[in-house]
């Protein structure tokens, strides 16, 4: 039996002692003498979200096939074993071993969302590591990101010795065999990451040196070596079919928040919708064979037993077998008694008769992204989705049997006006209305319509065409939400219409960190020593001391969010090439000024760039 | 077909709760391809009944869960094509065949025994008279406070067996749905004299048996005992 880090009467006291004793299915323990790359894997929040994170459990089953590798896992732990891991002065350790973090050979950090920053310097922290990587000796692990929000890493850039760019099959190989080889030559750290520089897609902050203008804007972002290359470019997996996937993967004994077998049917998204970060970056679209799937579909429910299973992408409805594909899941589940949790498909009679297969109707509700209140702010956003698409959507849907129906906007999008949030408003009773004119009084049953709008606040992301538009003040955004919520109370059917919200605070400053510069890191050190952590969880998030950090450093927070950006700007994250080029994405933003709607990538290629991988679906030139 | 398993479970996986420990089995039974019988409509579940919640922090030697089958084909894998669903620390260690209409695994619970190995040196230093007086005495009260005020009741009445050896005590106690005594409140009653306090972490706590009643309604059994075990390849 392994030997926990954690005593007794620590396991005893805390909340969800299992978070932290390893041992769950699947999970690897191998013998550490034969071992010569020790790397553990970071997921920077509690157990639960991290376990259900899909990119750790490939990188984890990839690592564990290597024989000279042995990944293992950690997370953040709880504010109570925080408290006693200081206190008792226990260094923070991996689940599988139970080993110190400090003692790995890497430390990799998964960057999801910019709300983690602070727990990153608590996990470094509590491992004993130092924070900043130019304090960091060979006694220290190689702390490498990776993940989307590595696409902007420059606001954490001081805190990491590597980044990965990219998706994270195609080049750890070679960095560890790097590793080993400088290790065995007993290379310091500095040439190690010298070498490591030169492997495509790895990016070593300490290897580049940025110059400001007298705005604050950047004035030049060179390497310092010679043979260092200028930009750093996306490594993707070519073929989907075949790269690793986690078929075993490790299944945690306390219920994950996404707690079932997930099933990547395709990479990219053709939907160019302006504000969406995830649609550029994963460019170009890959599908994996539905042949590949359905193997991998029976062996994820013969390894795991689990009783539900999940399709994910960014766009499911565009995959191009998606009918067969669920067909077969429909057929092999059912004799297996397993759930099909269906991922938001767009609605049409194709899709509701397999909503209508796998769920309870009474119980289940429909999800329309309309993301804009009216059509000419649809335009701008590029959403390709017409208010008669979602009133059809929903006629169809009401016709069998459904009432409930979600709805997702989001405010403070390039050009809002009073109009288009009073839009919001019109659209949710529109659809009441289709309601009562589809579904007559007698068949009804004493159910209601409900419609749920929620509205999130637009945070101008790096690499996407709206990458120069000036993010809402906070004063803006609670007037326009207000403006939301005046809007709905105005129509007829207000009653049947529900109207969710978000935190104005969090998004601002999630803005400061999506387009921030190097300069941001001290402010997140100086939040992270006034208490601040875990900032993604409303109960420990405190503004406050957000706000007295950057005072603190001399820093303005509006510089990063409402300042006017031109469009010759050097942005903190231009030496990234993700095959879209800049080029693409400011045409995208004048369009979008102009109102103007670009087709998607099946229906005519908008040369983006991403062709030049060779070998996107929808790319001219593809292999 | 009703089916009782009898399962272990030691080591790091003592800190997974009741219910946990029935997720991970449910998927077990599934992976295993087990012919478990399910329930009818929109989320079918599992014919399954778990013996005797355990405590978290404690292990056990002997636990049961009882499921139902639609067919017995296979059945002497069952064991085996459990044991290789298992994790860390959980064994199975046998199945057995269960009458149509016995009762089910949680009804039929009349009692347990537990071993309790002390850390503590105070506890172990007065282990052995604490127990002899509990054995001498004609009532040992236990005071455990509930929604309506502190409720006294009669230890000599809820243990059936007791004893030691070395640092560990040993006993059987009550452990029907009703009376279910819990193992930390006797340990609490024999040291209160002394006025050692004794925490969770001061001793390992093992369950080592679940009984059923016998044949006499004084007499107690292990759940498994008179059942046909389902021969194991």
């Amino acid at each position: 039996m392994r030997k926990l880090a954690l005593s007794d009467e620590i396991l005893l006291q805390i909340d969800k002692p299992a978070r932290y004793i390893g041992g769950e299915k699947n999970s690897v323990m191998k013998d550490k003498t034969d071992i010569a790359v020790r790397f553990v894997m970071c997921f920077p929040d509690l157990y639960e979200i991290g376990m259900s994170h899909l990119g750790i459990q490939i990188l984890y089953g990839m690592f564990n096939s290597y024989p000279d590798t042995w990944c293992e896992r950690v997370y953040s732990p709880g504010m109570d074993l925080d408290a006693i891991l200081r206190e008792k002065k226990i260094p923070l350790f991996a689940l599988e071993s139970q080993d110190p973090v400090k003692n790995f050979d890497f430390l990799g950090i998964t960057l999801q969302y910019e709300m983690c920053y602070t727990n990153i310097l608590q996990i470094l922290d509590l491992s004993g590591i130092p924070l900043f990587a130019k304090d960091r000796t060979l006694e220290d692990p190689i702390v490498i990101g990776g993940g989307p929000c590595s696409y902007n890493p420059e606001p954490i850039a001081d805190f990491f010795d590597l980044f990965y760019i990219g998706e994270g099959e195609t080049r750890y190989r070679d960095l560890l065999d790097l590793y080993k080889k400088d290790k065995e030559e007993g290379v310091s750290r500095e040439d190690f990451l010298h070498h490591a520089a030169l492997i495509p897609g790895i990016y070593v902050p300490s290897m580049y040196h940025v110059t400001y203008s007298e705005d604050g804007t950047i004035a030049s972002f060179d390497p310092i070596y010679e043979d260092v290359p200028k930009t750093v470019k996306k490594q993707i997996v070519e073929d989907l079919s075949d790269s690793f996937y986690p078929t075993k993967p490790v299944l945690p004994f306390i219920k994950a928040t996404q707690d079932r077998l997930v099933l990547e049917i395709m990479r990219g998204c053709i939907r160019g919708c302006r504000f969406c970060q995830a649609g550029q970056l994963y460019r170009p679209i890959r599908e994996r064979s539905i042949e590949t799937l359905k193997e991998y579909a029976r062996e994820l429910i013969a390894n795991t037993g689990h009783e539900e299973i999940c399709l994910s992408s960014l766009s499911s409805s565009d995959y191009t077998q998606l009918e067969e594909l669920l067909l077969f899941l429909i057929d092999e589940c059912e004799a297996k008694k397993i759930n099909i949790s269906l991922p938001s498909l767009r609605i049409d009679q194709f899709s509701l008769d397999v909503m209508n297969k796998v769920q309870d109707v009474k119980k289940s509700s429909l999800t329309f992204a309309p993301e804009a209140g009216s059509q000419r702010l649809r335009n701008v956003i590029n959403k390709g989705l017409t208010e008669e698409d979602i009133l059809a959507g929903a006629k169809l849907a009401f016709e069998g049997g459904w009432n409930k129906v979600k709805l997702y906007f989001m405010l403070g999008l390039p050009t809002e006006t009073e109009e288009d949030i009073k839009g919001i408003g019109l659209l949710c009773n529109e659809i009441c209305k289709t309601y009562f004119e589809t579904v007559p009084k007698e068949k009804r049953n004493g159910q209601k319509i409900q419609v749920t709008a929620s509205t999130s606040f637009f945070i101008p992301k790096p690499f996407t065409a709206f990458q120069w538009a000036q993010m809402n003040t906070e004063t803006d955004f609670r007037e326009k939400a207000y403006q939301t919520r005046l809007g709905i109370m105005a129509t007829l059917n207000q009653r049947s219409i529900k109207y969710n919200w978000h935190d104005t605070d969090v998004s601002v400053l999630e803005g400061v960190f999506a387009r921030g510069d190097r300069k941001i890191a001290e402010a997140i050190q100086k939040a992270y020593e006034n208490g601040c952590v875990f900032d993604a969880w409303n109960e420990t998030f405190h503004y406050d001391r957000w706000l007295n950090a950057f005072e603190e450093c001399g820093l303005s927070i509006e510089f990063y969010t409402t300042r006017k950006r031109e469009d010759d700007e050097i942005f903190p994250w231009d030496f990234i090439d993700i095959g879209v080029s800049k080029a693409f994405l400011l045409r995208e933003w004048h369009n979008a000024i102009e109102e103007k709607v670009s087709p998607n990538c099946r229906m005519q290629c908008q040369g983006c760039g991403a062709a030049t991988y060779g070998v996107g679906l929808y790319c001219p030139g593809k292999k | 077909m009703k089916l009782r398993v009898r399962f272990s479970k030691f080591g790091p996986i003592k800190y997974i709760g009741h219910l946990d420990i029935m997720r991970f089995v449910q998927k077990a039974i599934k992976a295993a391809d087990v012919p478990v019988k399910y329930t009818e409509g929109f989320s079918p579940h599992q014919v399954l009944s778990f013996a005797a919640p355990l405590g978290v922090g404690t292990e056990s030697e002997s636990e049961y869960f009882d499921l139902e089958v639609v067919s017995m084909e296979g059945c002497e894998t069952f064991v085996s094509r459990l044991n290789a669903q298992m994790c860390e620390g959980l064994t199975i260690l046998g199945i057995y065949e269960l009458p149509e209409h016995a009762k089910n695994a949680m009804a039929s619970v009349s009692a347990a025994s537990y071993r309790i190995k002390l850390h503590n040196e105070d506890a172990k230093a007065v282990l052995a008279d604490a127990v002899r007086n509990f054995i001498n005495a004609d009532v040992v009260l236990s005071y455990k406070e509930t929604k309506t005020g502190i409720k006294e009741r009669n230890l000599k009445e809820a243990v059936y067996e007791i004893g030691t050896e070395e640092d560990s005590l040993f006993f059987t106690c009550d452990a029907s749905s009703g009376g279910n005594l819990k193992p930390s409140a006797l340990l609490e009653a024999l040291l209160l004299p002394y006025q050692i306090p004794c925490k969770p972490w001061d001793y390992d706590l093992i369950r080592t048996e679940v009984y059923k009643t016998g044949e006499k309604s004084d007499s107690y059994v292990p759940l498994f005992e008179g059942l046909k075990a389902v021969p194991n390849d």
